[in-house]
C-alpha cells in the first residue's frame, strides 16, 4: 500500500512546491512603510514635515556620547561663556573650541553639519513628493511652504557655522555626490528666495503652535539679511523692512517681566517667534535609559546642562565675569541692578527656586557661575533628568526690535533706532538712551544685543557678523579671522575625494 | 580513557561479505563451540589473551561485559581475566585500529581473542542530510563525541568545541550566566556577525544553549565547501549539526548525571584604597589649579566596591535519561534541571530542558520517529558589557572614598559618589535596576522513511522551532542623592517570539555495482518558513518595588507599547552523488539552490556547487610495504560555493524604507522619515573556498595526524557604504563591496599508548589562518569607545585592526613642554608625546596609525587523558598567540584623570623628571587628551588557559552491583583553573562585545576589551555520574 502512496505524495509536494514558489518568496515588509507607497496622503506630508523639524532639535548623536547644542557655538565659544562642566575634558571638543585650537576631526563639528543636512534632506523630500501626492492643494501648499522655512533655516545654520557649504536644494541621489562648497553669497540668495516663498505661510494663531509662520520666516529673513550687511550695507534696508513688517503685524509683544521670557509657562507665549519645540511625553519608552534622541525631538538636555553642580545639574554655559561686567555697567533708572542680570547669571551663594547655587571642586571653570535661563524649578526639572521640558528660543520679538534698531541707526533713521531700543530698554527699567552719534548708537545697539540676548546661543555669530570677532576674541586667545567660521568637517572632506576642501587658514 | 568507548554503530552489511573477516568469524566460531560443553555458573571467572593477525600480544585493548558497563582492559602481554555473570555473557572486545569482537563465554574459562586489523575504522560521522564512515569523508569536518562533551561543558555544549577542533574559535562573550558564546569557524569571513549555522537532528536553530548537553550524542562541525554546500546560502560561516541520542538496542537503562560546582572571579582589578586615591586626587588638583582636597591620613581604607558586586556563586544541575529499544522501537527520554547562580549579585540562570527521541518501525519498510526538545529558561541578567553602564563599570569607576550606605537610614540609604555625580553607586545599581528573561524553546521533527525498494528511501520530515522570550525589566523607585534616583519607578515587558517551519523530503539511493563501485545519491527538496515579532509595552510608577509589581498593570503612568514582526522563507533544492571506486578513490559532488525571500528579483536565487575528492593512498598496492610504518594515508580536496544570507538590515533591501517614529507631532502626526536609502540590488555573500588535506596514522594507528590548508574568499561583502554628509540620509545604504580572504592551516595529531595498565591519550591541534581584506573602497572605522574609532577595516589589511595614536614616551621638563606647544597645545611635564606622523607640525586625527592586530597568529588546544584502573583523569588546556587586546578599562583606571578610581598601576606614574617614561600624571583636566585611543592600551593578549581538568573514579563493579546500579562513576572538575598571560585586564578572553545577549554584534571592533565585561569565574564541580 505505502508503496503505490509515497512516490505520489512525492508527487504532489513537488508540484505544490512549484505552484507557490512565486508568491512563497515574496515577502511584505511588516512594521515598514517603503518608499513608494509613502508621501501619498494628507497624512502622510503632515507626518513628513514634522520629520523636517524634528533635527533642529538633536543635540547629541545616535549614542547620546557627542553634544552640539546650539549654546556651545553661539556662547561658549564667544566671550560670554566658558564651557563648564566637571573639568575641561567634560565634552572636551568645546574646550578645544573655546580656545580656538580645534580641529576639524572633532566630533562636535560633525554633528551640527550632519542635522542641518538631514533637516534639509527632509525638507527637499516634502517640496519634491508633495506636488505628486493625491492630498488636498491647502495641505500641500502648507507644508511646501514650511519646508522651505526648514531649508532656509538649515541651511542658514550652516552658512553661519561654516561659510561656504554645499547648497542642497533637491533629494541627491548615488550620481549627485560630487558637491563642492557654493560660495555663501550663493547660499544666502537660496535662503532669502525660500524665506520669501515661506513668507506665504498663516501668521501665528493661523497655523498650528510650533509650526513656521509668516512672522517666524520675515524674522529670520531680517536676520539672514544682517547677517549679509558686513559685504552688502544694502542689505539694511530689507533688514528694516521685514523686522518692520513682523513689528507692526501687532502679532507679538515683549513679555512684561524679563525673567519670563525662557519659562516653559511662557512658552509659544507673545515674545516668542520660532522656537524649537521639546516634549518629554513623546519617544523613549519609560524604563529606557538612553532614549534615542535623534529618532524624535522629545525633551531637551539643556536644563541639566545649565543647572549648578551641587543641584543636580552638569553646570555647562559658566557666564564668563566679562559678561557678568557687562551688565554691571549699567543700572537701572532707580539705581538698581539691571533685572536681566539676575535672570541671566546665577552667581557663587545665589538662591533659586529655595536651592542654593555654589562652586563645585568637581568643575571647571570653578567660578560658580551658573546660567540662570532655562533653569527650572525641581517640580518641572523632570523625572528623567536629561529630558527635560524648555523649548529652546531660537527667534523672539525682541531680537526683532533690537534688528529693527540696528537697521534704523545704519540707515540713518536715528529716531527710529532709538524708539526701537527704548522698547527693549524701558521692561527692564533701564534709562532712556538719547544718543545720535551713528557709531557710538552702534556701539549701544550692540552691547543692548549682548546683555538682551545674553546665552541664548547668539553672542558669537553676532560678533563675527559685526566684524570684531578678532578684536573681542583676540584679547584672550591666539584667534586669526579665519576662524570666524568653524573648519569643515574632515569626515566630509575625506568622504568628497578633493571637492570639497577646508576653508584657507583652518585645521 | 579508551576504557569505556561509545557504542559503536553497527557496520554496513557489506563488511560480512568481506572474506578476511569471514574467515576469522569462522575461527572464531569454531573456538566458541569447542568450549561450549562447560556449564554456565553464576560469577564465572574467565582469563584469556588477546593477539593480533600476526600473533603479537596487544596490551590496552577493552574487554566489555555486553549490555553492562563492566569491563577490563589487557595488560601488556595481551592478558586479561574478568568475571562474567553467567554463561550467557557476551564479551565484547575492541581496541582502536581493530576490528571488535563479540565472543559468548559459554562454557570457556580461558578466551583467548584474534583481533583482526581495522584499517578502516568504523566511526560514524553525520554530515548535512545523512552520515557517512569516517573514512569516506572527503570535505573538512570535525566530530564532537558525547565522551568530550563532559570533559568541559556545563551549560552550553558549544563550549565542547572550544580548544579541540582545529579552525574553529569559540570565545566566552561574558562571564555571566547563559551568556551566549560567539564561535568562528575558519577565521573571520565576513565584516559582518560570522556565526556558523546551527542545526540540531535537521532543525535549523538559533544558537544550542537550550541543548542539554547530556542529551546530545555528537557534534559534526563542517568546515568547508564539500561538507557545508548542501546548506547553500547559509553556511559561509561553517555549519554545526547536532544529533542527539537515541536508544541503543539493548535493555533499559538510566543515566544519572549530578554536578555541582562553586565559582569565584579568578581575578580583580588591583584598585586604590580611599587613601591612595586621596592622595592622587590632590596630586591633580595642586597641579591644575593649587588646592588641596582632602586630607589622606584621616580618610581610611574607604570602599571597596569590587567587594561589593563579586560573591560565591553555587551551581547545580541534575540530569536523568532512560533509553532503550524494542524490535520496533527505540527510545530516549532525558530532563535535566540546571542552576548556576552568577559571580556577581543579582545574575543567575536556570534551566530545565525535557528531550525525547523516539524511532518506530511502523511497517517493514515504513520507519516514523520524533524529536523533541522543550527547554525553559530563567535568567536574571545585569547591565553587561559597556564601559559606562555595566555594574563592573560602575565598581571600577566609583572612587573608593564614597561610602557604601550614606549613613543616614542604615543600610537603606546607598551613599552616592562624593566626586564623580555621574557614577552611580553600584550596589544601589544592583539592588534597584532588575532585568530578567524567561524563555521558552520548543525543537520537535517528526520523520518518515518508507524504503520502496532496497537501499532506495523516502522521507519526509517536519521541523518545528518555537522560541518565546519575556523580558521583564524593573528600575525601582529609588533616592540615593539629587543626581541619583528614580522618582518614579519603570517597568517593561517585552515578548518575543521567533517560529521556524521547516518541510524537507528526500529521496536516497545506495547501491554496489559489480563489486567495486559503491553509489549513493540524495535528493531532497525543503521549504522553510521563518517569522520573528516582538512585543513591547512600557509603563511608569508602580506601587511599590516588591517583584509582585512588576507588572504593567500596577502601574499607573501612561503606556508606551510597540511591535513588529518580520518573517522570511526559502525554498530548496540539492542533490548529492557520492562515488567510490575499491574503497580507495572518493569522489562526492554537491549542489543545492536556494531560493529566500531575504533578497528581490533576480538575487533570490543561487547555486552552491561543491566537489569533493579522496585517494587512500595505503589501499595501493605500491603502498604496501610500508603498511606496516604507515598504517593509514589519505589524501583529500575540495572545492565549492558557499552563501550567506544573513542580511545585517531588516528589509536592507528596499528602496527606502520610512520609518515611523516618534517626533515633532503636530496635529497629532508622527514624523516619519526615511532612514537610509535601500538597495534594491542586495544580494548575499558568497564564499568560496578550497581545502586539501592528508589523513595519516602511525603505530599501529595509535598516532593519527590530520592537515588541512584552505582558503576561503568572501566575496560581495555586505557593509555599509559611507554616502557623503551632505546628502542627509541618516544611515547609509548596505551594499555588496568588499572581498575577504581567509587562508590557514590546521594540524591536528592523537596519540594513544599505554604503560603498563595506564592508558594515555593526548591531542594536540593548532590553527594559523591569515584574513585580509582584499577589497574594500572605503575604510571602515569600528569600536566606538568613549566618542572615539578604536578599530579599522581597510583594504590590504586584517580586518578591526587597531587604530590610534602612537604616544612617544612623557613630556620630562617644562622646557620640552614649552617646544611642544604648537604640537599638542596644554601639554604640560607628564602627559603623553604623541608622534607626529604626518610631519605637520600638529597633532591632529591624521596622525593616527595601526596598532596591532585583534587577530592571533594562531591557536592551540592541547588535551590529554589517561587512564589507570578505576581511575581517569583528563586535561584540556586552550590557547592563543600572537593576538592585541585593546584595554579600555585603562581609560578610567590608568588615564590619569581622578574622577573615577585608579587602578595600582598609577603608582608609578610620572611625577617629576625621570619618574616615568609610560604611565602620564594625574591631571583632572587632560588637556592634553592622554587618554585618547594609542598605543598606550594596546596589549599583548597571548594567553594559555586550563581549561578544564577532570579526575574520575569508576567504582569497581562489586560496589554499584550491591545497590542495582551499573556504573558509578565520582568526578572533580576545574574549569579556568589557571591562565597564563600578561594581558593586565580581567581576561584576554575578549569575546564581541554584546550588551544586548540577543543583538550579534559585527567583528569589526573584535579585540576591544571596553572594561565593562562581566569577568568568567574560576569553577570547582563535584560531580556523579550513575548508571542502573
Amino acid at each position: 500500500m505505502f508503496k503505490k502512496i509515497y512516490p505520489f505524495i512525492g508527487l504532489i509536494v513537488i508540484s505544490t512546491l512549484g505552484g507557490c514558489k512565486k508568491d512563497f518568496l515574496d515577502k511584505t515588509p511588516q512594521a515598514a512603510v517603503t518608499d513608494e507607497n509613502y508621501y501619498k496622503t494628507a497624512s502622510d506630508l503632515n507626518s513628513a514635515i514634522n520629520a523636517a523639524y524634528d533635527p533642529m532639535g538633536w543635540e547629541t548623536e545616535r549614542k547620546g556620547q557627542i553634544y552640539a547644542n546650539l549654546f556651545f557655538f553661539g556662547d561658549v565659544v564667544s566671550d560670554d561663556a566658558i564651557k563648564g562642566g566637571s573639568g575641561t575634558s567634560d565634552i572636551p571638543d568645546f574646550h578645544a573650541l573655546e580656545t580656538f585650537i580645534g580641529n576639524a576631526g572633532l566630533p562636535a563639528l560633525l554633528l551640527p553639519w550632519q542635522r542641518n543636512y538631514t533637516g534639509i534632506y527632509r525638507a527637499n523630500l516634502v517640496i519634491e513628493r508633495a506636488p505628486l501626492s493625491n492630498a488636498d492643494e491647502a495641505t500641500k501648499t502648507r507644508v511646501i511652504n514650511e519646508a522651505k522655512f526648514l531649508r532656509a533655516y538649515y541651511h542658514f545654520e550652516q552658512v553661519k557655522m561654516y561659510g561656504d557649504v554645499p547648497l542642497v536644494t533637491k533629494v541627491l541621489g548615488a550620481n549627485d555626490y560630487n558637491l563642492g562648497r557654493t560660495p555663501a553669497a550663493e547660499v544666502y540668495k537660496q535662503i532669502e528666495a525660500d524665506l520669501k516663498d515661506a513668507s506665504a505661510l498663516p501668521q501665528k494663531g493661523g497655523i498650528e503652535t510650533g509650526r513656521a509662520t509668516r512672522g517666524a520666516a520675515l524674522a529670520l529673513l531680517a536676520k539672514v539679511q544682517m547677517y549679509q550687511t558686513r559685504t552688502d550695507l544694502g542689505k539694511w534696508n530689507e533688514v528694516l523692512t521685514n523686522a518692520e513688517s513682523v513689528i507692526n503685524s501687532k502679532i507679538y509683544d515683549l513679555e512684561k517681566k524679563y525673567a519670563d521670557v525662557h519659562t516653559v509657562a511662557k512658552e509659544n507665549g507673545i515674545e516668542s517667534i520660532f522656537e524649537i519645540q521639546s516634549n518629554t511625553k513623546v519617544g523613549g519608552a519609560a524604563g529606557d535609559n538612553n532614549s534615542d534622541w535623534s529618532l524624535g525631538n522629545e525633551g531637551t538636555f539643556i536644563n541639566v546642562m545649565f543647572r549648578g553642580r551641587d543641584n543636580g545639574g552638569w553646570g555647562f554655559n559658566c557666564p564668563s565675569l566679562d559678561l557678568l561686567e557687562e551688565f554691571k555697567k549699567e543700572k537701572t533708572v532707580d539705581g538698581h541692578d539691571d533685572p536681566r542680570l539676575k535672570a541671566t547669571i546665577i552667581q557663587d551663594g545665589d538662591s533659586v527656586f529655595n536651592e542654593k547655587y555654589k562652586a563645585d571642586i568637581n568643575s571647571y571653570p570653578y567660578t560658580g557661575t551658573y546660567c540662570r535661563k532655562y533653569v527650572e524649578p525641581q517640580s518641572l526639572f523632570g523625572l528623567n533628568q536629561s529630558d527635560g521640558p524648555s523649548n529652546y528660543r531660537i527667534i523672539r520679538y525682541a531680537d526683532v526690535l533690537l534688528m529693527a534698531a540696528e537697521a534704523a541707526n545704519e540707515l540713518g533713521m536715528t529716531e527710529k533706532a532709538l524708539k526701537y531700543l527704548k522698547e527693549v530698554r524701558d521692561r527692564v527699567n533701564m534709562p532712556e538712551v538719547t544718543e545720535v552719534n551713528k557709531d557710538r548708537l552702534r556701539e549701544i545697539i550692540w552691547r543692548e544685543r549682548r546683555v538682551e540676548l545674553a546665552l541664548e546661543g547668539h553672542r558669537f555669530f553676532d560678533i563675527v557678523r559685526q566684524g570684531r570677532a578678532a578684536q573681542i576674541m583676540g584679547k584672550t586667545y591666539t584667534f586669526s579671522n579665519a576662524q570666524e567660521v568653524f573648519p569643515v568637517p574632515q569626515a566630509e572632506i575625506d568622504m568628497s575625494k578633493g571637492k570639497i576642501k577646508q576653508t584657507t587658514g583652518l585645521k | 580513557m579508551r576504557k569505556k568507548l561509545p557504542p559503536k554503530i553497527s557496520r554496513r552489511g557489506n563488511f560480512i561479505t568481506s572474506p578476511r573477516i569471514f574467515k576469522i568469524a569462522l575461527t572464531l566460531a569454531v573456538i566458541l563451540v569447542g568450549f561450549m560443553q562447560a556449564m554456565a555458573q553464576d560469577a564465572i571467572p574467565i582469563t584469556g589473551r588477546i593477539v593480533s593477525d600476526d600473533g603479537e600480544s596487544i596490551p590496552g585493548v577493552t574487554i566489555a561485559i555486553k549490555g553492562t558497563s563492566a569491563g577490563t582492559i589487557t595488560d601488556e602481554n595481551g592478558d586479561f581475566s574478568i568475571s562474567v555473570p553467567d554463561s550467557n555473557a557476551v564479551l565484547v572486545v575492541s581496541y582502536i585500529g581493530f576490528v571488535t569482537q563479540e565472543v559468548k563465554v559459554g562454557s570457556q574459562t580461558v578466551v583467548n581473542v584474534k583481533l583482526p586489523a581495522d584499517n578502516k575504522l568504523d566511526e560514524v560521522v553525520v554530515v548535512g542530510y545523512g552520515t557517512q564512515r569516517k573514512e569516506d569523508v572527503t570535505g573538512s569536518v570535525t566530530v564532537v563525541k558525547s565522551a568530550e562533551l563532559n570533559k568541559n561543558v556545563v551549560i552550553d555544549a558549544t563550549q565542547s568545541i572550544q580548544g579541540r577542533v582545529t579552525g574553529v574559535s569559540v570565545t566566552q562573550n561574558s562571564g555571566a550566566p547563559g551568556a551566549p558564546l560567539s564561535v568562528r569557524v575558519r577565521g573571520v569571513g565576513t565584516i559582518n556577525g560570522s556565526s556558523p549555522f546551527y542545526v540540531v537532528n535537521g532543525v535549523p536553530v538559533l544558537d544550542i544553549s537550550t541543548i542539554n548537553s547530556n542529551d546530545i550524542e555528537s557534534m559534526s562541525i563542517l568546515k568547508d565547501a564539500a561538507a557545508a554546500a548542501i546548506y547553500g546560502s547559509r553556511a559561509a560561516n561553517g555549519v554545526v549539526l547536532i544529533t542527539t541520542k537515541g536508544g541503543s538496542p539493548k535493555k533499559t537503562t538510566f543515566d544519572f548525571n549530578y554536578l555541582t560546582g562553586v565559582s569565584r572571579e579568578w581575578k580583580r582589578y588591583n584598585l586604590l584604597d580611599a587613601k591612595e586615591w586621596a592622595t592622587l586626587r590632590n596630586e591633580a588638583s595642586m597641579t591644575d589649579n593649587g588646592t588641596v582636597l582632602y586630607n589622606p591620613d584621616t580618610i581610611g581604607a574607604g570602599t571597596d566596591w569590587q567587594d561589593q558586586i563579586f560573591r560565591k556563586a553555587m551551581m547545580k544541575s541534575y540530569s536523568l535519561n532512560a533509553s532503550g529499544a524494542t524490535d520496533k522501537l527505540s527510545y530516549y527520554l532525558g530532563g535535566g534541571y540546571l542552576s548556576q547562580e552568577g559571580i556577581l549579585k543579582n545574575s543567575a540562570y536556570e534551566r530545565y530542558t525535557f528531550n525525547t527521541k523516539l524511532d518506530y518501525q511502523l511497517a517493514k519498510r515504513l520507519k516514523v520517529g520524533t524529536f523533541m526538545n522543550i527547554a525553559s529558561f530563567n535568567r536574571k541578567q545585569l547591565y553587561d558589557g559597556d564601559p559606562y553602564n555595566s555594574i563592573i563599570a560602575n565598581s571600577l569607576n566609583m572612587d573608593p572614598i564614597t561610602p557604601l550606605y550614606s549613613g543616614l537610614g542604615g543600610d537603606s540609604i546607598f551613599g552616592s559618589g562624593a566626586t564623580r555625580t555621574d557614577v552611580p553607586n553600584p550596589l544601589a545599581r544592583l539592588t534597584y535596576y532588575n532585568n530578567r528573561y524567561k524563555g521558552f524553546n520548543f525543537l520537535g521533527s517528526w520523520f518518515a522513511e518508507y524504503e520502496i525498494i532496497k537501499n532506495l528511501k523516502v522521507k519526509t520530515s517536519l521541523g518545528y522551532l518555537y522560541n518565546n522570550l519575556d523580558n521583564q525589566q524593573f528600575n525601582g523607585k529609588y533616592f540615593v542623592s539629587a543626581n541619583e534616583n528614580l522618582q518614579e519607578s519603570q517597568v517593561v515587558m517585552q515578548q518575543n517570539q521567533n517560529k521556524n517551519l521547516i518541510w524537507e523530503n528526500s529521496v536516497t539511493y545506495e547501491k554496489t555495482v559489480a563489486e567495486n563501485h559503491k553509489l549513493s545519491g540524495l535528493f531532497m527538496f525543503g521549504a522553510q518558513n521563518n517569522t520573528a515579532s516582538y512585543f513591547r509595552g512600557a509603563k511608569n510608577n508602580t506601587f511599590n518595588n516588591d517583584p509582585s509589581q512588576w507588572y504593567l498593570n500596577s502601574a499607573t503612568g501612561t503606556a508606551t507599547a510597540n511591535s513588529q514582526m518580520t518573517e522570511y522563507s526559502m525554498l530548496s533544492y540539492l542533490f548529492r552523488i557520492n562515488y567510490e571506486f575499491k574503497d580507495k578513490y572518493q569522489l562526492q559532488v554537491n549542489t543545492r539552490y536556494d531560493g529566500t525571500s531575504r533578497y528581490l528579483d533576480k538575487n533570490k536565487y543561487g547555486i552552491f556547487p561543491s566537489i569533493a575528492a579522496g585517494w587512500i593512498l595505503s589501499e595501493e598496492t605500491f603502498m604496501q610495504p610500508i603498511k606496516s610504518y604507515v598504517n593509514y594515508f589519505k589524501l583529500r580536496g575540495s572545492y565549492g560555493k558557499l552563501g550567506n544570507q544573513d542580511n545585517p538590515a531588516r528589509y536592507a533591501e528596499y528602496p527606502t524604507t520610512t520609518n515611523i517614529f516618534s517626533g515633532y507631532n503636530y496635529g497629532g502626526f508622527f514624523g516619519s522619515a526615511p532612514l537610509g536609502s535601500g538597495n534594491k540590488d542586495l544580494k548575499w555573500e558568497t564564499v568560496t573556498t578550497s581545502n586539501i588535506a592528508v589523513d595519516l596514522r602511525f603505530l599501529n594507528n595509535r598516532l593519527a595526524f590530520t592537515a588541512e590548508y584552505f582558503t576561503k574568499k568572501t566575496a560581495d561583502m555586505i557593509y555599509r557604504k559611507q554616502v557623503p554628509y551632505y546628502a542627509g540620509t541618516e544611515e547609509p545604504p548596505f551594499v555588496n563591496g568588499g572581498t575577504m580572504l581567509n587562508k590557514g592551516l590546521e594540524l591536528a595529531a592523537d596519540y594513544t599508548n599505554w604503560i603498563g595498565k595506564l592508558q594515555y591519550n593526548v591531542g594536540v591541534n593548532f590553527t594559523t589562518i591569515k584574513n585580509k581584506v582584499t577589497k574594500l573602497e572605503d575604510p571602515i572605522y569600528q569600536g566606538q569607545f568613549r566618542t572615539v574609532y578604536t578599530n579599522i577595516t581597510q583594504q590590504g589589511s586584517p580586518i578591526a585592526q587597531f587604530y590610534g595614536w602612537e604616544t612617544n614616551g612623557i613630556v620630562q621638563t617644562a622646557e620640552e613642554a614649552a617646544a611642544l606647544q604648537t604640537a599638542q597645545p596644554g601639554v604640560r611635564p607628564g602627559d603623553f608625546k604623541f608622534k607626529d606622523l604626518d610631519g605637520d607640525g600638529i597633532i591632529t586625527d591624521k596622525d593616527r596609525t595601526t596598532l596591532g592586530s585583534p587577530l592571533p597568529k594562531f591557536t592551540y588546544g592541547i588535551n590529554g587523558n589517561v587512564a589507570y584502573k578505576g581511575f581517569d583523569f583528563s586535561l584540556l588546556l586552550q590557547g592563543s598567540y600572537g593576538n592585541k587586546l585593546f584595554n579600555g578599562s585603562k581609560y578610567t583606571l590608568e588615564g590619569g584623570v581622578p574622577n573615577s578610581n585608579f587602578s595600582d598601576a598609577m603608582l608609578d606614574r610620572w611625577t617629576g623628571t625621570g619618574t616615568s617614561n609610560d604611565v602620564p600624571r594625574v591631571s583632572s583636566n587632560d588637556v592634553n587628551n592622554n587618554r585618547r585611543p594609542s598605543n598606550y592600551y594596546v596589549e599583548s593578549g597571548s594567553f594559555l588557559r586550563v581549561r578544564s581538568m577532570q579526575i574520575g573514579y569508576t567504582l569497581p563493579d562489586k560496589l554499584p552491583q550491591l545497590v542495582k546500579l551499573q556504573k558509578v562513576r565520582v568526578f572533580i572538575m576545574a574549569q579556568n583553573l589557571f591562565t597564563f598571560t600578561k594581558y593586565s585586564g580581567l581576561d584576554p578572553e575578549i569575546g564581541t562585545y554584546t550588551p544586548d545577549f540577543n543583538v550579534t554584534s559585527s567583528y569589526l571592533d573584535i579585540g576591544v576589551d571596553k572594561g565593562g565585561t562581566y569577568p568568567q569565574a574560576r569553577t570547582w564541580f563535584f560531580g556523579i555520574n550513575a548508571s542502573f
